[in-house]
């Protein structure tokens, strides 16, 4: 077994020294750039208004990703909260507007219950008088009638 | 001190980390100084594309120096160095794998950034860009991690030990892939010997 693996490792020292004969130079443009990257980091910010800081602030807040969950979560609560107040708004105003719809039908029928007899001796040419138009009949008389 | 690219004495290496903690810059220089040579290297050998290599280079600066005080030492300066890069090579590789990548190149050295050591001390002085190119063109085929552990290993001149480092594996497991990648080696170059022969 060691006969056969000594051409091996022949090989394999004969592969490493090929290996290590390709090399690369490290580029000096890389450590240029990243010097200047890590200098710009590193240096105070420009000076910005206290609106605009807050913006960024806001604004990097909102990208991150639980912030963003929270506010969808917040948006469906919203839209959840708004839908049960518009739904309770509609049965409210149906109810008023029905109670209304009642008044003013029973206010109708009043006035109709109450100018109804008037309009059947109006109607009725055996009552006497009822054809006159009140000119003859003073203040509180009932028509004639006793 | 120690040469370029090399592992730094114990002293050295402590007072370098503990400047590279405080995040000075001159530090990350002197990494850069000391280490920028195996940092190309190993991403012009792993990506093929020295542009590419590159910009892993300059992210792999950023992401040391962003890391470093977190860095307790328990390994080398050099291995954790060598695994940022790997890393990050690592990564690019799956995106590259992800949008397609680009053609083989017809001169894989060049294009690559890479360049033939002219004070390496060699015998085969003949068609030595050629076989070089064919090692390169071998390299192509292994499987990235059998890649990864030679290049650590061979190319870079890494122990066992700072090579498992680098890969984020054990020096077994690093051994082991050793194994294959060299056998696979062989049986791809010497199929082409044997074709170069017919010829």
């Amino acid at each position: 077994m060691n006969d056969s693996m000594q051409p091996n490792r022949c090989e394999d020292e004969r592969l490493a020294a090929l290996l290590a004969a390709v090399q690369a130079e490290a580029n000096p443009a890389v450590w240029a750039r990243v010097r200047t990257r890590l200098t710009a980091a590193g240096a105070p910010a420009p000076a910005r208004s206290v609106v605009g800081a807050r913006l960024d602030a806001f604004l990097d807040w909102l990208t991150r990703p639980a912030a963003m969950a929270a506010a969808a979560a917040a948006l469906v609560v919203a839209l959840g909260a708004g839908w049960t107040v518009i739904g309770s708004l509609d049965t409210t105003t149906a109810t008023t507007t029905t109670e209304e719809a009642l008044v003013a039908s029973d206010a109708t029928n009043l006035m109709e219950s109450l100018l109804e007899p008037n309009a059947a001796e109006a109607a009725d040419p055996s009552i006497p008088g009822s054809e006159n138009t009140g000119e003859n009949t003073a203040p509180g008389d009932s028509g004639g009638r006793t | 001190m120690t040469t370029r690219g090399g592992a730094l004495d114990l002293r050295t290496e402590t007072e370098l980390i503990a400047r590279l903690r405080k995040q000075d810059i001159e530090a990350l220089g002197e990494v850069f100084r000391m280490y920028g040579d195996a940092m190309t290297t190993l991403a012009c050998s792993l990506l093929r594309d020295a542009d590419r290599a590159d910009d892993a280079v300059e992210n792999a600066l950023l992401r040391i120096h962003a890391a470093a005080p977190k860095f307790r030492g328990e390994a080398s300066l050099r291995s954790w160095v060598l695994q940022i890069t790997a890393n990050l090579c690592r990564d690019e590789l799956r995106r590259r794998r992800f949008d397609g990548g680009r053609p083989e190149d017809l001169d894989p050295l060049a294009t690559r950034g890479l360049s033939v050591n002219p004070t390496a001390s060699w015998d085969e002085a003949l068609d030595r860009e050629k076989i070089l190119a064919q090692l390169e063109a071998a390299l192509d085929r292994l499987t990235d991690e059998q890649r990864e552990a030679i290049l650590l290993r061979d190319r870079l001149g890494l122990s066992y030990e700072e090579a498992a480092t680098a890969a984020g594996v054990t020096a077994d497991v690093i051994k082991a892939r050793l194994f294959r990648a060299r056998e696979k080696l062989r049986q791809i170059l010497g199929g082409s010997e044997r074709k170069e022969e017919r010829r």
